[in-house]
């Protein structure tokens, strides 16, 4: 258990930069995630931090002291693999034990501490197993249990929940948290899923380019993307072109956007000028089919609906030039060219500058 | 069914040419050999010294090529496995490149080196080493020199299949829980090969025990083993009966090893069976 820092830290593969002037304070027992794109630069931060790779430039530091010069197998960081890496030709209970007989330990302790975290992850019984006997799920726990018994004092998650199908995926997020916690170990997240790095962490991080494009709390992620990129990413389904209008009245200030004048909270406004070009940018769960006129409310026309299960996704066109998709929680059948209203809640509306 | 028969139907001319190329005659050496001798040709070579002497020459030189080979292809053969450089495709095509000259120019190649007035030999004594030429060529050490050159391309290859199939992260999960690159070597890569170093030594070992030119060139006209002893007792001797006697015991003695070899690593190879998980 321990802080972890990342000064500075560049790594550079030939001619391709992919960690560029990456900066990152840990807290102890803090779970951060690293959520990006393919090719982002979150494999690779992980490899340096568990010593597979040396930076090209900066340092990384462990409960404040410089790791570089450390080689992997003396940094005794936990690593949780995302095809698990189990050893095929080792029994569970052999997996598990690896890194406590590499430790000499009596084997007394060994079979109490196996047994013991082999009960945290809820796997009894298969000790005798060999991995291609066990199902994804239970590999998955041998390969966390592996991780996490000789007590890293950093463990690194890569993509945990990714292979797994929904209902184990809620069933392993809450395990995962539940024993984080428990041992208070300082945790990395690696994911490229917006609801794993949400759910799991304490703080997610956001890259794209070997950069780091936003920190915040889950929160801060979820809701307030800091840009169109970001917001895409985390999920935002609608994105409408406009002009930013003048002061605000009563904190809201409007937005022309295909000649319709749409009302946004001027904190989220905050630092565009009136008359420059912006961006509106909203997710198709908070937007609302309702059936009387009112603020900020649209009339268009339905073009295409999928049902989803518990939603239904529409496509609406004809309110602006781009085309808008709210979601109805309830079954919808397609009826083309059906005229719909489309309430646009000012609360939950995004508001960017347009770069573009 | 229909699938089943057109496979069988694919296999058919391959099938057909080893049926009437190889075991026909196999048959035929066999029974014309006990018709006319008896068992006579087999009691003699298990009661001829001269004859066990040569069966235990070809063990000894096959074992020593074989260990050699996979000494020195392993360390070839992971280096292949783990580089991501893009000269990999012509590290291979190097490997390959001995099976483009046939083993009869390799072997006259390892004479100019080895004979008394080669270039080994030419050297020592130029740096003053040695003062009288080493007697290398006509020896055993020559035969197992040429063995080794020709049978290591076929080692690596066996190798490098398994080898690329070891998850790379395995080896990462070992450094990450404490294990050094011996340790993880020792208890994680080595025991996850196990399948390529038997199928390796295996094909080596068997390519060595029949092996004919090497011996014949390398060896001298002392030097003997089984191939170049059925050559000698049909050429020389036209003695066909011992000269069957001796394929025979040939065949024999590799299949007794491959068998021994798969019945002691069975239990091994069944756990490790589909062992890549995930």
């Amino acid at each position: 258990m321990a802080t972890l820092e990342l000064k500075n830290v560049t790594k550079i593969f030939g001619d391709f930069t992919a960690v560029k002037n990456f900066n990152l304070d840990v807290k102890d027992g803090e779970m951060i995630a690293l959520l990006g794109g393919s090719g982002c630069g979150k494999t690779t931060t992980l490899r340096m931090i568990a010593g597979f790779t040396e930076p090209t430039e900066g340092a990384i530091f462990v409960g404040g002291k410089d790791v570089g010069k450390i080689p992997p197998y003396k940094r005794n960081v936990g690593i949780f693999f995302q095809n698990y890496a189990l050893f095929p030709h080792m029994t569970v209970f052999e997996n598990v034990a690896f890194g406590l007989k590499l430790q000499k330990l009596p084997k007394a302790e060994i079979e109490q501490r196996v047994s013991e975290i082999l009960g945290m992850v809820k796997l009894f019984g298969l000790e005798k197993r060999y991995p291609r006997e066990l199902s994804g799920g239970q590999q998955q726990r041998v390969a966390l249990a592996r991780a996490l018994v000789t007590r890293p004092t950093i463990l690194l998650l890569d993509e945990p929940l990714s292979n797994l199908d929904a209902k184990l995926r809620v069933e392993m997020q809450v395990e995962i948290k539940r024993i984080q916690k428990e041992l208070g170990i300082t945790t990395i997240i690696v994911t490229h899923d917006h609801e794993e790095a949400v759910s799991l962490a304490d703080r997610v991080i956001v890259m794209n380019a070997g950069q780091i494009l936003q920190v915040g709390t889950p929160y801060e992620i979820f809701d307030h993307p800091n840009s169109t990129f970001i917001a895409d990413f985390m999920g935002f389904s609608t994105f409408i072109q406009g002009t930013m209008g003048g002061a605000a009245v009563e904190g809201k200030r409007p937005v022309t956007c295909s000649g319709k004048t749409i009302y946004v909270f001027a904190e989220a406004a905050e630092g565009i000028e009136p008359g420059s070009a912006c961006v509106l940018a909203l997710r198709s769960e908070h937007m609302e089919l309702v059936q009387e006129p009112g603020e900020n409310v649209v009339e268009g026309v339905m073009e295409a609906a999928t049902y989803k299960g518990h939603t239904t996704r529409l496509e609406v066109t004809g309110c602006f030039d781009e085309k808008i998709y709210p979601a109805a929680n309830e079954y919808i059948e397609l009826e083309a060219e059906k005229p719909v209203m489309v309430h646009l809640p000012v609360e939950r509306l995004c508001v960017y500058k347009n770069n573009a | 069914m229909d699938r089943k028969r057109r496979a069988f139907l694919l296999a058919l001319p391959a099938s057909l040419a080893l049926l009437i190329f190889f075991i026909v005659p196999m048959v035929y050496i066999l029974v014309k050999t006990i018709a006319t001798n008896g068992f006579q040709d087999f009691v003699d070579f298990f009661t001829d010294p001269f004859y066990l002497d040569i069966l235990w020459t070809t063990i000894r030189v096959s074992l020593i090529s074989t260990f050699v080979s996979l000494l020195l292809g392993y360390p070839t053969a992971y280096f292949m496995a783990r580089t991501k450089s893009r000269m990999k495709k012509v590290m291979i095509i190097i490997i390959l490149f001995p099976f483009l000259v046939s083993a009869v120019v390799r072997s006259y190649g390892w004479m100019v080196l080895l004979g008394t007035n080669g270039l080994i030999n030419q050297l020592l004594l130029g740096i003053g080493i040695i003062s009288e030429p080493l007697k290398m060529l006509n020896t055993e050490f020559a035969v197992i020199v040429g063995m080794i050159h020709l049978l290591i391309p076929y080692m690596v290859l066996a190798l490098l299949g398994v080898l690329q199939s070891i998850d790379p992260n395995v080896e990462y999960a070992a450094y990450s829980l404490g294990a050094n690159p011996l340790q993880t070597f020792a208890k994680v890569v080595f025991p996850l090969s196990t399948p390529g170093i038997i199928s390796g030594c295996v094909l080596v070992f068997t390519m060595s025990m029949t092996s004919y030119v090497t011996p014949k060139l390398l060896g001298g006209s002392k030097f003997r083993m089984m191939a170049t002893m059925v050559v000698q007792e049909i050429n020389v001797n036209f003695d066909w009966g011992a000269a069957a006697a001796i394929s025979y015991i040939l065949l024999a003695v590799i299949l007794v090893i491959q068998l021994l070899v798969t019945l002691s690593t069975a239990n091994y190879m069944k756990r490790m069976g589909g062992g890549k998980n995930a």
